[in-house]
């Protein structure tokens, strides 16, 4: 187990919704400050891994596992782990942007608040950080108290990358965070990723391969609740070693 | 002519007709009580108290009552509702027993008969938990609690008007979007931050509008009071929790029913009647606009 | 591949494309050499005038390459296979200007009295070179290109022998070096020829096997390790 160089190591790790077996024994070594970019056809399992990674398929009903997942050398699964304190230690954005119903402010004011910061110079100061580090601090400091919603799909977007920075992550979870956005707003979201790697360890589902091949250093191919193939992206793209990895991201699958 | 051509044009008819129906006899009532009650209002009818058995004076002393009475009940009533629909929500799992029986029981409530809960709050607060605060708050031998009071009453409204709140509440629980529980969970936040931060102020529309429910329902109510708190005539106002109260509702009943010169009271009914619709009224417009304020607050 | 996708009608597209640019060039090579072996002047004309049908097909194909990244954004194999396609077009056309350089020499030489040096070897070689890797090419072998690779030893081999034999031609007499020249340019055409083909055959192993082995072809890798 390369502890040194992988952030987060999953050894055997099994998924089950009650009865269906959703993840096959998938062991993947993750680099810190890294891009990694999973991939494959709906139904293959890349989001519920992901989901895994910051225990939020905890809230789904009837859902079990089985392996370890660890992060920094800690197994995620144990019973002394605070659920709590690991997804604000692995943050996540969603497929489709959910801001709160409240103020550009509050929306990313949210999760310093939870988490006990309590001084209005300390949460504006995170506040700030926060959006700049978001590219969103320029388009948004003048209506920093308008409703979120007022916001287009990729700021809302891009708000919801900044409220997940500023509870001060060490991973980015990202599940397809731009399929639902036009390819201006796609690309900005691409060039944060590439901003945010130096100082974060993402981790992007998304179903456009061309956007894995941009934004990622590795690439893994899942299938079938399988993990078909990991490696270097660049490999991956124009070399794959599985037959079946190459069916699919030439588009001969099936 | 066809049977679907034919009922194409039946359909219609009968449920204008039916509609037709609803307007005219509400309009008829609200006419009714409006053309009769007009002429009685006056600054000393709503000011004063009544007179010379009811027949002549203002009902001041109601309209207080009454008022005082849903705002307790809504204190109560929305809050205990509002946090049972959280429970049921938010922590017990959709299929469980408990739920279940919970939804059970909650329906069940909404079925009883008002007079029903009049008599449970008689035996329950007035004859049960009445003594036993008097025990330990009263002074030896003193009945402070254990007879009707406006406290007694409001509660009584209030277990009446929580099946109304609860399913409200629920309802508007369940609509508050998945995605920004998640949001709110992955950013390190409690069950119970994102409850207090999230849900609630997302359902606070449908946590209003159980209050409008509650105070519609229970303004007019007469049954569960009538053995609970309210008074037949009080000459002063009430001013503590362990004071009867004098209610508009029970105040047109007991005129047309309990005076022993019904027809000298019929303008005060009539005007009685109309203030009781007004009250309830302001009640619920106060209501819906403080959602609807909310709701534009929310969805800014 | 269970299915045949409306995307691979377009690489096959493309792969004829190519195929049908080669056949042309190597036509023309052999055109040019059989103007210089049999000192046919009209057939030189030909070749020499010829030139420009080649470039419009190199510049088809690169066409049609550019509007394929474009549309289909190739991976894996496809990715592999346009990226040589280009590289190999190019290829063709410059084995295509040899051509006409071998015919623009061979038109110096051909009024002129023939010096005793026949090239007929080296041009066989370089005709079986071209012919063997337009093979590679239809048939996706990477046998075939790889012996390209090891022909293109023997073409080293004639330039140095051919260069020995003419260099003497011309010291026998100073009349000579004119036509000598012109001879040496052949046998350099012919090499670089040998050249482009070694290229062509690179890039057939570079999208078949996804190796590079530019510069490290097999005798040349196994050397460091014999040697020890």
């Amino acid at each position: 187990m390369e502890t040194e160089r992988h952030q987060i190591v999953t050894r055997n790790l099994d998924f089950f919704y009650g009865d269906a077996k959703v993840l096959h024994a998938i062991n993947m070594n993750i680099e810190a400050l890294r891009v990694t970019a999973f991939i494959g056809p709906s139904g293959c399992g890349k989001t519920t891994f992901l989901r895994c990674l910051n225990r939020m398929n905890d809230l789904i009903k009837g859902a079990r596992h089985a392996g370890d997942i660890h992060i920094d050398g800690k197994n995620i699964f144990d019973r002394d782990v605070d659920v709590v304190s690991l997804r604000k230690r692995v943050g996540m954005v969603f497929q489709k942007s959910n801001p709160f119903p409240k103020s550009v402010f509050d929306n990313v004011a949210y999760g310093p608040r939870v988490n006990g910061v309590t001084g209005s110079r300390d949460v504006e100061r995170i506040v700030e950080r926060s959006l700049n580090q978001a590219a969103l601090w320029d388009e948004v400091k003048d209506r920093l108290h308008d409703s979120a919603l007022g916001l287009s799909g990729g700021q809302q977007q891009r708000l919801c990358i900044a409220r997940t920075l500023a509870v001060d992550p060490e991973i980015i979870l990202m599940d397809e965070p731009a399929s639902a956005l036009d390819p201006i707003s796609t690309a900005k979201i691409e060039d944060l990723i590439a901003e945010l790697k130096q100082k974060y360890t993402i981790i992007i589902v998304t179903h456009n391969m061309q956007q894995a091949a941009r934004v990622s250093d590795y690439t893994a191919f899942f299938l079938l609740g399988e993990l078909i193939e990991m490696d270097e992206t660049q490999k991956m793209f124009t070399n794959p070693s599985k037959k079946t990895t190459e069916d699919y991201i030439t588009g001969r699958f099936g | 002519m066809t049977k679907k051509r034919f009922l194409d044009i039946a359909v219609p008819a009968v449920t204008g007709l039916c509609v037709l129906f609803v307007i005219v006899a509400i309009g008829a009532i609200m006419i009714n009580i409006i053309v009769n009650g007009w002429s009685q209002i006056s600054l000393k009818f709503l000011t004063s108290a009544p007179e010379e058995g009811m027949t002549a004076g203002g009902i001041f002393p109601a309209i207080m009552g009454t008022f005082y009475r849903t705002i307790i009940m809504s204190l109560v009533g929305v809050p205990v509702g509002t946090l049972t629909a959280i429970f049921l929500c938010e922590y017990v799992s959709a299929n469980s027993p408990l739920l279940r029986m919970v939804r059970f029981a909650v329906n069940t409530l909404a079925g009883i008969p008002s007079i029903v809960f009049g008599l449970f709050g008689l035996g329950f607060f007035v004859q049960f938990v009445g003594p036993g605060m008097d025990s330990i708050f009263s002074a030896e031998g003193q009945i402070q609690w254990a007879q009707p009071n406006i406290l007694w009453a409001s509660l009584t409204m209030a277990v009446l008007t929580l099946p109304v709140v609860i399913v409200s509440v629920e309802e508007s629980i369940r609509t508050v979007p998945h995605d920004i529980r998640e949001a709110s969970l992955a950013l390190g936040a409690t069950r119970w931050q994102t409850i207090w931060r999230v849900v609630v102020p997302n359902s606070i529309t449908g946590i209003l509008t159980g209050a409008v429910l509650a105070v519609s329902r229970g303004a007019g109510e007469v049954a569960p009071i009538l053995f609970t708190g309210a008074a037949y005539f009080l000459p002063n106002l009430t001013h503590s929790l362990s004071d009867q109260f004098m209610d508009l509702g029970y105040h047109v009943y007991i005129m047309s029913t309990q005076s022993p010169d019904v027809d000298a009271t019929r303008g005060i009914q009539y005007g009685t009647t109309l203030v009781l619709l007004c009250l309830t009224f302001t009640l619920n417009a106060a209501a819906i606009i403080l959602r609807y304020r909310m709701r534009k607050r929310v969805n800014a | 591949m269970t299915a045949k996708h409306y995307f691979d009608v377009e690489y096959e597209h493309l792969r004829n494309a190519i195929v049908t640019m080669g056949i042309e060039v190597e036509q023309h090579l052999f055109k040019a050499i059989d103007a210089h072996l049999q000192y046919n002047e009209a057939l030189a004309d030909t070749v020499v005038s010829y030139d420009h049908v080649i470039d419009k097909m190199e510049m088809e194909v690169d066409d049609l390459c550019v509007k394929l990244f474009a549309k289909l954004q190739p991976m894996a194999f496809d990715l592999r296979f346009l990226a040589s396609v280009i590289k190999i077009n190019n290829d063709f056309e410059r084995i295509g200007d040899q051509a006409v350089s071998i015919a623009r020499h061979s038109l110096y030489l051909i009024p002129r009295p023939r010096l005793s040096v026949d090239l007929t070897p080296m041009t066989m070689l370089a005709k079986e070179m071209v012919h063997h890797v337009i093979d590679a090419l239809v048939n996706n072998n990477i046998y075939f290109a790889q012996d390209v690779l090891v022909m293109e030893e023997n073409m080293d081999r004639f330039l140095m022998e051919y260069m020995g034999s003419i260099e003497a031609i011309m010291k026998q007499d100073p009349k000579n070096v004119r036509r000598g020249i012109n001879l040496l340019f052949i046998t350099r055409c012919l090499e670089r020829i040998g050249d482009l083909t070694t290229n062509v055959a690179e890039d057939i192993v570079f999208y078949m096997n996804a190796k590079d082995i530019r510069h490290s072809h097999p005798e040349g890798e196994e050397k460091p390790g014999s040697a020890g």
